[in-house]
């Protein structure tokens, strides 16, 4: 028998099953998007979070944070601890710029420019800015995205040497100058948005915004990553009370987690979708193999050999599982544009890698295969002469 | 050498607990080109003699030869499908002809099996239609077709491929008497024009002016074979015994 005679004979056995053939096309069309993005999403996760986050200051360092304030010497303290290579303050102030709409919040962000760029997670400062200069000094600022342009029509709002006005502390005014336009940037090492702060020099900081010398955040690097959980230990006893210390490698441990759930939940809806499929093929051709007991002794008596018999019957379940797998992907494909977990300011879509495809192509058409090849068995099996006598 | 040669073949059917003699120490011979008639009661052997010598059965013992291919002792599925396919072509009662199929696909089938060519395989699938008278009824299901045009296309079927023996059981079983001579009309065609040597089980004793020769099986026996000329012997005998199984 010819390649092409197993699929047309089969073809139409499915289009005479009809709805039974849909049934199972959806079960394998199910299937197949729950195993594509569960495991785009975790392929997800792999690639944009924790590979960007390993990149950055976050895989080697340890946040402490505290509503009073951090103050300089507390700074020196965890910078003396051993395996940790230096340790810096982060002051940070909410504000409000007066903008078309209305007034928006934003952060002010400062931090020593020597520290600036472990803080946002760029090798390069000039990676940092669309426009203008990296580094500001006095009373000069960065902007973040959201702050320059327009969010929603992308429309300029600020120019570099611009003098932005900040309203401080409730009603106390603040004019600085824009000295550089930082690039959308979304999530930066310790996980703030770039988009929607401002960055400006400590001192200067601690002259016109705050004057109280405290830091909100400090930061402490370490030699090596994996001292994280020892010395969180040492800086977790050393912090002032009610400190928070938490490292990024927990944290994303915990995303992590939560990202894997997800993942692990729709490989698990793709599982039992695949195994009620697979049920309803064995189910399915079971029923086709009794309805069709004379038509294969038919085929018998006029050459068809047991391995046809059974390919044919494998054909056909083995359409069905294409037909159910094209829906799939396509489906996958859609979803995986449109469906995504909001992880801080990352989206975190599916990743459709050829290795995915390839395991959602395999997976479902495997099972479906391994399920209707029991019937084909008994089918293929059947004697020709009670094949013909079955009323 | 006759077509079709049968030596010494038992056919037993034994499920543990039944023991069933379907064939007895059956000795046949049929020539190449003969339209020999199987006659018998119900439960005779008709259908199992035929579905030895079709090789859709094994005989329990004895020799079953078929143009000088000893089909007893074909052991794998492949040589008993290929001697199926290029040998033999089956005619049942019932058409057997699959419904979802038209008729030009279901006289296909045989030559999908052998993997011959789409495009020859329609042309000799039309030819045989042709031949049956069928070919206006070509791409019309079972479904929408006559039983006496069913069992046409059934024959359509098992010419398509050329074979040297039809095996026909009870070709007319289902059929009005005007359908039934209309399928013996053919047979008769077959036989005479092509040569096709025809074996037909039947109950029918008045389909016995188309045959050559009868066989007479009774409880897996044979219990006679008649030429033309002791037809009238092989009714009064049938009806004799007929009259028996009536009174009992």
């Amino acid at each position: 028998m010819r390649v092409r005679d197993y699929v047309l004979y089969s073809l139409k056995s499915v289009r005479e099953r009809r709805g039974r053939s849909v049934g199972a096309i959806i079960g394998v069309m199910i299937a197949a998007t729950a195993l594509a993005l569960g495991m785009g999403i975790g392929k997800a996760f792999q690639e944009v979070f924790a590979e960007y986050l390993g990149k950055t200051l976050a895989a080697s360092s340890i946040f402490v944070m505290n509503a009073a304030g951090l103050t300089d010497a507390d700074v020196l303290i965890f910078s003396q601890l051993p395996c940790v290579k230096e340790a810096f303050g982060v002051a940070v102030s909410q504000a409000t710029v007066a903008t078309a709409r209305g007034h928006r919040s934003v952060t002010i962000v400062a931090v020593d420019p020597r520290h600036l760029a472990e803080l946002l997670g760029v090798a390069d400062l000039n990676e940092f800015v669309e426009e203008g200069i990296p580094v500001p000094r006095g009373m000069e600022v960065v902007v973040g995205a959201n702050i320059w342009q327009d969010q929603e029509t992308g429309e300029r709002l600020h120019r570099v040497g611009e003098v932005l006005t900040l309203r401080v502390g409730g009603r106390r005014e603040v004019s600085l100058l824009i000295a550089g336009l930082a690039k959308p940037g979304g999530l930066r090492g310790m996980g703030f948005s770039v988009d929607d702060s401002i960055f400006m020099d400590p001192e200067e900081f601690f002259t016109l915004i705050s004057r109280r010398r405290v830091y909100q955040v400090a930061v402490v690097i370490l030699t090596k990553p994996e001292y994280a959980t020892e010395v969180a230990k040492q800086v977790r006893a050393l912090a002032p009370p009610r400190s928070r210390v938490f490292t990024p490698i927990g944290m994303v441990a915990q995303v992590e987690v939560f990202v894997n759930s997800v993942g692990m939940l729709l490989t698990f809806t793709s599982a039992v979708s695949m195994g009620v499929t697979a049920l309803w093929v064995f189910d399915s051709m079971t029923i086709s193999t009794v309805q069709r007991v004379r038509e294969i002794g038919v085929l018998k008596a006029v050459g068809f050999t047991s391995r046809d018999v059974l390919l044919l019957f494998l054909t056909e379940a083995l359409l069905i599982s294409l037909a159910g797998e094209a829906a799939g992907l396509i489906l996958s494909a859609l979803l995986s544009r449109l469906v995504y977990i909001p992880v801080f300011n990352l989206r975190l879509k599916p990743v459709l890698t050829p290795e995915i495809l390839a395991l959602t192509l395999t997976l479902p058409v495997a099972a479906n295969l391994a399920a209707a090849a029991i019937p084909a068995r008994a089918a293929a099996r059947l004697d020709p002469v009670r094949a013909l006598r079955y009323e | 050498m006759p077509l079709i040669e049968l030596r010494g073949v038992w056919k037993i059917y034994d499920s543990g607990s039944m023991r069933v003699v379907a064939l007895r120490d059956v000795d046949i011979d049929v020539e190449e080109g003969e339209f020999v008639a199987v006659v018998g009661p119900s439960g005779s052997g008709k259908s199992t003699l035929l579905h030895i010598i079709g090789g859709l059965d094994r005989p329990t013992r004895g020799i079953v030869r078929v143009a000088g291919i000893e089909v007893s002792s074909l052991r794998s599925d492949t040589e008993l499908c290929k001697y199926r396919n290029e040998l033999v072509g089956f005619v049942f009662q019932m058409f057997y002809l699959i419904p979802r199929l038209t008729a030009l696909e279901n006289v296909e089938l045989p030559l999908i099996a052998r993997g011959l060519d789409p495009r020859e395989r329609r042309t000799k699938a039309l030819e045989a239609l042709r031949l049956v008278g069928l070919e206006h009824r070509a791409h019309h299901r079972p479904a929408e077709m006559s039983g006496g045009e069913q069992q046409r296309v059934a024959i359509a079927r098992a010419i398509v491929t050329e074979p040297k023996l039809i095996l026909a059981d009870e070709p007319t079983g289902n059929l009005d008497s005007a359908n039934a001579r209309a399928v013996m009309d053919l047979f008769e065609k077959l036989n005479k024009a092509l040569g096709v040597t025809i074996l037909l089980a039947t109950h029918n004793l008045e389909l016995l002016s188309y045959c050559d020769r009868a066989i007479r099986l009774v409880d897996g026996k044979v219990a006679g074979i008649y030429d033309r000329e002791r037809y009238d012997e092989l009714i009064a005998l049938s009806s004799k015994r007929l009259r028996e199984h009536d009174s009992t």
